[in-house]
């Protein structure tokens, strides 16, 4: 630390000999700072984690000591068909990723441009991201009820023929917490967007338009091209959500009904391990999950350290 | 140009020059659809405030002929059974403390972690990165039983810590990527200036580093504040005795399993929505601003 | 600058608001720290989840306390309210017991619950013998859902609760949309349904209404029809598995039931489809609809709606089988029931509350106060409602209990979701049922 005060001040860098003085002492006190954050992650992800793994090659009712049964839970798993079915709707939730982040660049763009009322529109299409999870899932449960509200406004409006039981048939009752997931999220990735954008030189989009760009010209010849990292984190942000954090919607809009057409992994590992009391044959689900994710982690973490300098 | 490297201009995003001067056949397709099409995503955004307030305000035989409409009452007592019922003060109250814990608790973990990996050089520090954002991967509720377990272990149980400590780990991959993507891309220079003043490694996080962090700081308690006020699964394993129950999980007690007031469930659910929606309307400009000038650093 | 104070402020408070967190957590108090206090801790599921403040299920619990902490100086009892829902309660459940951390007490759903819990609960046994005329005041019929085997024995089994209650499923009618049709009684059987379903319609009315997406109505009204189709035995044969439950008399008992949404009957509108039970109710108590299937628990709602009109009855029934002239000739079971934990630390404390909670006195506003029938025989002999009376018969000492409170919890939450695909018309009943005894087959046993 000395060598950094001693500086001549004639250099802009110390001297090689006094930045590697530095490094070390850099160390020293790196470790200290990472501390808290490798605490957490080992304490209440990682030690978890091993548990769960550990289970996973176990039969367990969580009320007696669990059985060793090797491979038998993942075999299981692998002719299991409600299993299947989830992992499914997780690619669908994943499919319904690209529309809400095309969908939330158009938003953004609009915005950008200053449309009429941009300020407004700016700090609503947030607002569903503030409501918890609880209140969405009771409203929604309401609305789409045969006589709730959806109904009557297309009676109302003379579209009776397009009434339905929303949450009954498997189509629309997985579509209708597609949209909402969607509707939900959306105003996170416009203000991501919005973000990139305004960083942008503005001088590009000048450019663009002097060359006779007009409004979807400057979107994808200006915007999306040089938001390419912004558009890979939104992507990202949304996978996550579209495997590991649809539980509460699931759990408050259809309880994974009609018949188990919108059950998710994860509602099945929250179904099979506290409902259904097998906690071995959850984990075996969730380590499955685990891996998945971590193929799309793998592909994440690459997305978020490239161009960074670890 | 990369986004990710540029360095910070927290003038350039806030000019309007630039747009003002964009000649109106720019401005289509179809500036009518365009704006149309938003408004009914803003008014689908202000339905639920709508839907609460007016079924709070309907009796409910009037509720049970129709969901939505307006109301059919100017008594408060849908709000008061749900205030008396649900005890939704303490509730709220501690929802807050949970929130305000996790949200203080997550931006030292972050930005101590931040400023290491991205302005100190040390052996291991790639490494050490991949190991603490790896854990992305790991979806939460696969961890409910051994977390319940450890918890208990620890005597945390139906202690705000719990669930303060299990929200911020939980979060501080993300939380890590971020403060440390963002400090990433703020200027050498700055560094070293620091440096040259003689400032160490702690007067440099907290004097030079901090202050230029705040919009990703910004960011960062806007995500977590969301994420544990409105978290749920995990509030209702760990916190389950009344003096520690949390807004959302208290809430839903007013849902019971074969008889449901709805007037008065609704009620209860805009008056935990409020804190949130009140504390979002009033910082939403500096928010919104520093979300804006720090997201994607 | 306003900024800057505005930041300055927010930290503040946060500040201000961490440190009283630190300061009310720690008081908090976990539930190991009971060492020494004269407290019981309780907690409350089933029915109890429903007891909020200013609940009747609340001031009915007060008012059992009251009585405890008078007869017991120096003791309190702190209570937790479970979760309504039945993922959560269980979770909540097995996160503790798997981690040691349960109370001293609990009141929990019979049946599936008491079942599945077998190992973690105290046998009570003993407890019930010591206690003279407990055994007796309540019918065995209720008691048997309470013991291992769902065998009672006249008090020699292994009896791992008391019940708090004795329930079923009714059907509730609209005296004054009946007459309109010309119908003067409430249906007996699925044949007079749906005749009075043809006869409801010409005169413009609803016949029923009820909640088919979620599968608890379809599940209660099946249920409820097998006491005409099953003969004596066949309940114990269905949970030993040597009966299985796509056998024809299951079958024979879901077929009408499946019948009521289909539109060749008229009996139901295409809204039951998309509502669950909760809302399948609506219809009724907005004096739309001439019938819906629901429990007692709503009595005093639709009394308040309907007044006179209302009228409560059985619900038709499609055979005419030998468990008709048994005991009351219905299918009911308590609903909830007193259990100990095996890791309670005051066993002694924690009877005395269970036997207060279960005489008379505590059992005398029930029906009135909660709509859940009362367990004990002689307080159904002193009900005057003639409403409440046909309710707490009905339940009172039932001839099989409702099958999906005593088969294992997995397949009872498989069947409501197979139920439910039945109820739409997308598989035949015996398809439905196949599909369930399909999954019990496949399913490791219970308990291994």
């Amino acid at each position: 630390m000395s060598a950094v005060v001693e500086s001549d001040g004639l250099s802009r860098r110390p001297p090689l000999r006094r930045r590697r003085a530095r490094r070390r002492s850099d160390a020293k006190w790196a470790y200290v700072y990472v501390a808290p954050a490798v605490a957490l992650v080992v304490g209440f992800i990682g030690y978890p984690l091993a548990s769960v793994i550990y289970h996973a090659f176990t039969t367990w009712d969580g009320l007696s000591p669990p059985v060793w049964v090797g491979w038998h839970n993942f075999s299981l798993l692998f002719h299991d068909p409600i299993f299947r079915t989830a992992i499914r709707n997780n690619v669908l939730f994943a499919i319904s990723v690209p529309i809400e982040a095309i969908g939330a660049l158009i938003l953004a763009h609009l915005i950008h441009q200053r449309v009429p009322l941009w300020r407004f529109f700016r700090s609503t299409f947030f607002l569903p991201a503030i409501y918890s999870t609880v209140v969405i899932g009771v409203i929604i449960s309401v609305v789409l009820l045969p006589q709730g509200p959806v109904n009557q406004i297309l009676g109302h409006v003379g579209l009776s023929s397009l009434r339905h039981n929303w949450l009954e048939s498997s189509g629309t009752a997985i579509g209708s917490i597609i949209l909402v997931v969607i509707w939900a999220n959306i105003g996170y990735s416009v203000l991501i967007y919005l973000a990139g954008m305004s960083s942008l030189d503005p001088q590009l989009e000048e450019a663009a338009r002097l060359d006779g760009a007009k409004f979807w010209g400057v979107l994808w010849k200006v915007h999306a091209p040089n938001l390419r990292r912004v558009v890979e984190l939104v992507f990202v942000i949304n996978t996550i959500t579209a495997f590991a954090y649809m539980l509460p919607y699931i759990y408050t809009i259809t309880q994974g009904g009609p018949g188990f057409s919108t059950y998710a992994t994860e509602y099945y590992i929250y179904d099979t391990g506290f409902t259904g009391q097998r906690l071995g044959y959850a984990s075996a689900i969730g380590m499955v999950l685990a891996v998945i994710m971590l193929a799309i982690g793998a592909i994440q973490v690459r997305i978020l350290t490239r161009g960074g300098r670890i | 140009m990369s986004v990710g490297t540029a360095p910070a201009n927290h003038s350039r995003w806030r000019g309007t020059r630039l747009r003002e001067r964009i000649p109106a056949q720019h401005r289509k397709p179809s500036r009518f659809a365009q704006i149309a099409g938003m408004l009914l995503l803003s008014a689908s955004a202000v339905f639920p405030v709508y839907f609460m307030l007016s079924g709070a305000l309907r009796s409910q035989a009037a509720w049970s002929h129709s969901q939505i409409g307006l109301p059919t009452t100017t008594s408060l007592s849908a709000f008061k059974a749900a205030w008396s019922s649900a005890q939704i003060g303490l509730y709220v109250r501690n929802s807050a403390i949970v929130t305000l814990g996790t949200v203080v608790l997550t931006l030292v973990v972050a930005s101590t972690a931040g400023y290491a990996f991205a302005q100190l050089r040390w052996r291991g520090r790639g490494f050490a990165y991949l190991f603490v954002i790896a854990w992305l991967a790991v979806p939460p509720v696969a961890l409910m039983v051994p977390v319940y377990e450890e918890m208990n272990s620890l005597g945390l149980i139906n202690t705000y810590w719990s669930v303060i400590l299990f929200y911020t780990a939980i979060n501080t991959p993300f939380n890590v990527y971020l403060m440390s993507s963002y400090l990433r891309g703020l200027p050498d220079e700055l560094m070293e200036a620091a440096r040259m003043d003689g400032a160490r490694v702690h007067s440099t996080f907290l004097r030079v580093i901090m202050p230029m962090a705040r919009p990703a700081i910004a960011t960062l308690a806007v995500f977590n504040f969301l994420f544990a006020w409105n978290e749920f699964v995990f509030a209702l394993l760990l916190l389950q005795s009344d003096n520690v129950k949390t807004a959302t999980v208290g809430v839903l007690q007013l849902q019971g399993r074969f008889s449901v007031n709805y007037p008065v469930l609704v009620a209860g659910l805009l008056i935990t929505s409020l804190p949130v929606i009140g504390v979002y309307l009033f910082f939403q400009r500096y928010l919104v601003r520093a979300i804006v000038a720090g997201a994607v650093r | 600058m306003t900024r800057k104070r505005g930041l300055l402020a927010t930290t503040a408070v946060l500040a201000a608001i961490i440190l009283g967190a630190c300061g009310s957590s720690s008081s908090g108090g976990s539930q190991k720290a009971r060492g020494g206090s004269h407290t019981l801790h309780l907690w409350l599921g089933g029915d109890l989840t429903q007891a909020t403040h200013g609940s009747p299920f609340l001031a009915w619990v007060d008012q059992q306390i009251g009585r405890f902490e008078v007869q017991n100086h120096g003791w309190k009892i702190v209570t937790s309210l479970l979760p309504f829902s039945n993922g959560a309660n269980a979770a909540q459940l097995e996160a503790a017991f798997a981690s040691h951390n349960t109370p001293d007490l609990m009141n929990l759903y019979s049946g599936q619950f008491t079942n599945a819990y077998t190992k973690v609960l105290l046998p009570l046994t003993s407890f019930v013998a010591k206690t003279p005329g407990l055994y007796g005041s309540i019918p065995e019929s209720v008691w048997n859902i309470e013991c291992t085997k769902y065998q009672c024995n006249g008090g020699k089994g292994t009896i791992l609760g008391v019940p708090w209650n004795s329930g079923a499923y009714y059907l509730f009618y609209n005296k004054a949309l009946l007459a309109k049709a010309g119908i003067a009684q409430p249906p007996a059987t699925y044949t007079q349904l749906f005749a009075d379903c043809t006869k409801l319609r010409a005169a413009g009315v609803l016949p029923l209404s009820m909640g088919a997406s979620d599968g608890y109505d379809t599940s209660n009204v099946f249920t409820s029809n097998l006491v005409s189709t099953l003969g004596p035995g066949d309940m114990s044969a269905i949970l030993a598995g040597k009966l299985g439950y796509d056998n024809p008399k299951l079958v024979a008992a879901l077929q009408p039931v499946l019948q009521l949404t289909s539109p060749s009957t008229k009996c139901t509108s295409t809204d039951a489809l998309g509502q669950d039970q909760l809302h399948g109710i609506n219809a009724f108590q907005a004096g739309q609809a001439a019938m819906t299937p629901y429990f007692g628990l709503q009595l005093a709602t639709f009394k308040q709606a309907l007044g006179t009109k209302l009228g409560v009855a059985p619900l038709p029934l499609s055979g005419s089988g030998p468990l008709l002239h048994v005991n009351n000739g219905y299918a009911g079971n308590p609903f909830d029931g007193w259990v100990i934990p095996k890791g309670s630390q005051n066993v002694a404390m924690a009877w005395k509350f269970i036997q207060i909670a279960s005489d008379a006195a505590a059992n005398r506003t029930s029906q009135s106060e909660m709509g859940l029938s009362p367990a004990v025989t002689s307080v159904v002999a002193r009900l005057r409602d003639p409403l409440q009376k046909t309710a707490a018969k009905l339940a009172a000492n039932p001839a099989i209990p409702e099958l999906d409170q005593v088969m294992p919890g997995t397949f009872a939450i498989f069947m409501y979701k197979q139920l439910g695909l039945g109820q739409e018309g997308k598989q035949s009943a015996e398809q439905t049922l196949k599909a369930l005894q399909q999954y019990a087959v496949s399913q490791p046993k219970q308990g291994q």
